[in-house]
């Protein structure tokens, strides 16, 4: 079975000079949820951007589900990786959670008509709606992005995304800055998305409970993949390489 | 809440509205009372807080008041044949101009102009009122959405309606930042003078330039990822439907009435 | 600064409205050739940033305040043609939400504030930043730019009363620039300092190529890829949205030109606007009917044996506003007193 993303020795370097990542190579197979884990400048979100190519690695090559990731495949590539990014702040811009979904879709090509009830399956996919009120368009697609609490705002911009039905999630720190209910609601989401993951996080806890393998950055390398089990028991690999354990799961 | 007017006709309707008012000034009492009733019925039907939007529309007075102040100054250094002459003549006649002719000075001159002027002054200010209260009430019935969509629609160029969004959605986002970056700021200098502060807002705004740039690279990531090609997709095509007519034309022939009664 | 609806006539609204919708519709014309899908999301959180900036008040003078407009940075920051259309953004949601402006005046607005300050900003800015390359001499220009972008605006918006028959040349000439030259300080000091603030951090977004430090966020800006379909046209950096405003300026000098051309020959067609019809309505004749001009007699001319017009009209003038302004001062004030409460 082809991986549904591969990354092979890939390099990325700012103009600036900062070398983000230094020959990276993994792939993830389908089905998989895969954490990303390091500490902040580890290089996970410049490995990110790189999956849908908003970047493009100066040297190695990436492939998604088979497609070699260069400017003539992109708009397939971005079809099938659904990145959704730290802050819902950057990722809802539109002036209404309707037409913020409505964006990805209307772009793929998909018909007004069906954009109604696209809308509303999402919606209700993330929770922002109860099933039982979808005969109408909800309320809360009308509604302006700034007027939504954040860990609404998160849900919607999960939501963005689902819409666009990817098959590969890519999140950006799905569960920072939530309330601890918000965060809880958060990761039963998360694992109720049938689809291959790629998160990075700082919330360990999290990668405990969702994802089964774990990948560990510093310095733009890949020190540790494995079992998501195995690299959080190791706890001086952990400590090298500036990731803590929280109380919780030490004790545990 | 849905509403019975589509966003488009109810822009249209008041953009008539406000341009029948500057045309058809100066506004007899009638006029003023009728639009004012418009007004408090649109607003009760649409259930707004009339007393807020009353209170909104005087921000206008200041601004008004300003420089509707100079009108009268036409009036100075005029002879009084002058007044006279700009003054159809029945009324210079009725009113005795031409006899008080009497030079008191400047102050009393001043007062004259004043006087004269009072009712273009009046006029003026009333004018801009009018006008304000009209906008100030399609922006209470009408969601900043629907408004922005309506502006689309009527063919504004693309650049700026991609900026009226990202303004209406980023805008209060940026003011917190400012707030509470300025707010730190004079927690840590709680003897700076007002003046010195102004010296460093230059700080807050830049960081906030920095801040916006991130940010905007980062809103432009998210789009592209999403298959932005450079334009905003637009949404379905609403088309008027008879009772956005219906609006329109009450709104024309309102508006002529305005003008030319 | 923003002219209400009902402080221009009907020429002159119009000549402004063709003067500003021309203006801004070749600015958009500009940006869709010159910028592609990354720096047009830039302009666009740019234009919000301006918006909000807006908030900064400073204190002017009698214990009134002006805050900052945005015009001279925007065009700094962004370049000639982005800059304006960003202004005339702003100027559409103020209008339309806020009540502040207007919609006859929108044109007058925009050809004030989004294509003269603007473009008499960039134009002082550039020709600072030419005389000296020193960081001390952009930071002086970026002051001048502002300050001379207000009272540009500000002479503008004078001529446009006079040009509507609303207020003699001399005495609104004399207030609206001497009151901006106060708010224009405040301008120039809150520019100067945010372009001082970006040589030091980030000096890229002023166009000059420097080894920015690693610590940088804006890290994305450098390789942005368009998607399939997308025009890919050649991405213009901030330096060369600079070049193009040259040419900017020079339009908008023209644009202004005509407007005024065109202005000064329907003033000379009619009368007056409001004015005439006031008096041919008889609403005039109402008032004079109670006797207002006979309180007091008309003079000659003002100041006895100030034989020269102008200037007594001029002093004449200003204390009239200041007497009938400071009434409208305390009335607002109140008006403001009652609303916080």
């Amino acid at each position: 079975m082809k991986p549904s993303i591969e990354y092979k020795d890939v390099s990325y370097r700012y103009p600036d000079g900062t070398e983000a990542l230094k020959g990276v190579s993994f792939q993830l197979a389908e089905g998989e949820k895969v954490a990303l884990l390091g500490s902040n400048g580890a290089g996970k979100s410049t490995l990110l951007l790189l999956a849908n190519g908003i970047l493009m690695p100066r040297t190695g090559e990436i492939f998604v589900a088979g497609l070699r990731l260069a400017s003539e495949n992109l708009k397939a590539i971005r079809q099938y990786v659904g990145l959704v990014f730290q802050n819902p702040d950057d990722q809802l811009f539109m002036t209404t959670v309707y037409d913020d979904i409505a964006f990805g879709p209307l772009n793929q090509g998909v018909s007004a008509e069906e954009l109604d009830a696209l809308v509303k399956t999402v919606l209700v996919e993330v929770g922002l709606v109860l099933e039982s009120e979808v005969d109408v368009l909800p309320e809360i697609a009308s509604k302006a992005p700034q007027n939504l609490s954040f860990g609404q705002r998160k849900r919607a911009a999960l939501a963005t995304i689902l819409a666009m039905h990817p098959q590969l999630f890519v999140l950006d720190e799905p569960t920072s800055n939530l309330d601890p209910h918000g965060r809880r609601q958060m990761i039963a989401l998360l694992l109720s998305l049938p689809k291959t993951s790629l998160i990075a996080t700082h919330d360990l806890e999290m990668v405990w409970d969702i994802c089964e393998r774990s990948i560990i950055l510093d310095g733009g390398l890949i020190v540790a993949d494995g079992s998501t089990r195995d690299l959080l028991s190791n706890e001086s690999l952990l400590e090298a390489h500036g990731l803590e354990l929280p109380a919780q799961l030490r004790y545990s | 809440m849905s509403q019975p007017f589509s966003a488009r006709a109810m822009l249209l309707a008041a953009l008539a509205l406000v341009v029948s008012i500057v045309v058809g000034a100066p506004h007899s009492a009638l006029v003023v009372i009728t639009i004012v009733t418009l007004v408090v019925m649109v607003s009760l039907l649409a259930q707004a807080s009339l007393r807020k939007l009353l209170l909104r529309s005087l921000v206008v007075l200041p601004i008004a008041g300003g420089m509707a102040l100079f009108a009268p100054l036409r009036f100075l250094g005029r002879t009084a044949e002058a007044v006279g002459s700009a003054v159809a003549p029945e009324i210079a006649g009725a009113a005795g101009l031409a006899e008080t002719v009497q030079s008191t000075g400047m102050l009393g001159s001043l007062a004259n102009a004043y006087l004269a002027g009072a009712p273009l002054m009046v006029q003026m200010i009333l004018t801009s009122w009018l006008c304000v209260l009209v906008l100030l009430t399609l922006a209470t019935v009408c969601p900043v959405s629907d408004l922005l969509f309506a502006l689309e629609q009527l063919r504004l160029p693309r650049a700026l309606t991609m900026l009226l969004g990202f303004i209406h959605r980023y805008v209060d986002l940026l003011r917190s930042e400012l707030s509470s970056l300025s707010r730190a700021m004079v927690l840590r200098a709680p003897t700076l003078s007002r003046r010195r502060q102004v010296l460093l807002y230059g700080n807050l705004a830049g960081s906030l330039v920095i801040r916006t740039q991130d940010r905007a690279e980062r809103v432009s990531a998210a789009m592209l990822a999403r298959g932005f090609t450079g334009v905003l997709p637009r949404r379905h095509q609403q088309r008027l439907v008879v009772a956005d007519i219906t609006l329109l034309v009450i709104a024309v022939v309102f508006s002529l009435a305005i003008t030319w009664v | 600064m923003h002219i209400p609806d009902g402080m221009l006539d009907t020429k002159t609204f119009t000549t402004l409205w063709a003067g500003g919708a021309s203006g801004i519709g070749y600015a958009s014309w500009w940006i869709r050739r010159h910028f592609d899908s990354t720096k047009m999301v830039l302009m666009a959180v740019m234009a919000s940033l301006i918006f909000a900036l807006q908030m900064l008040n400073f204190p002017v003078a009698l214990g009134t305040s002006g805050h900052f407009a945005g015009g001279a940075a925007a065009a700094i920051i962004l370049g000639f043609w982005p800059a304006s259309v960003v202004m005339t953004a702003v100027l559409i949601i103020q209008a339309l939400l806020f009540g502040d402006g207007g919609i006859t005046t929108l044109g007058a607005n925009i050809v004030n504030l989004a294509l003269c300050a603007p473009s008499v900003g960039i134009l002082v800015y550039q020709l600072g930043c030419r005389l000296h390359s020193v960081p001390a001499a952009r930071i002086i220009s970026s002051f001048l730019a502002a300050f001379s972008s207000v009272v540009a605006a500000a002479a503008l918006v004078a001529i446009e009363l006079w040009a509507s028959g609303r207020a003699p040349f001399y005495p609104v000439m004399t207030a609206m620039v001497s009151w901006h030259a106060l708010i224009g300080i405040g301008e120039g000091v809150i520019t100067a300092s945010l372009i001082a603030f970006l040589l030091k951090v980030r000096p890229s977004l002023l166009g000059i190529t420097q080894p920015v430090d690693k610590t940088s966020v804006g890290k994305l800006e450098a390789e942005p890829t368009s998607s399939p379909g997308a025009q890919v046209k050649p991405t213009s950096s901030t330096s060369s949205a600079q070049a193009g405003s040259q040419q900017g300026v020079v339009v908008v000098f023209a644009v202004i030109a005509l407007a005024a051309a065109g202005l000064s020959f329907l003033a000379s067609q009619h009368p007056d606007g409001l004015e005439y019809v006031y008096f041919e309505t008889g609403i005039g004749s109402f008032f004079e009917e109670l006797g207002f001009s006979k309180l007091a007699p008309l003079a000659d001319y003002l100041i006895p044996g100030v034989a020269n017009e102008t200037l007594s009209v001029v002093g004449a003038g200003i204390i009239g506003v200041v007497l009938t302004g400071s009434l409208l001062f305390i009335v607002s004030t109140l008006i403001v007193r009652s609303r916080v409460k």
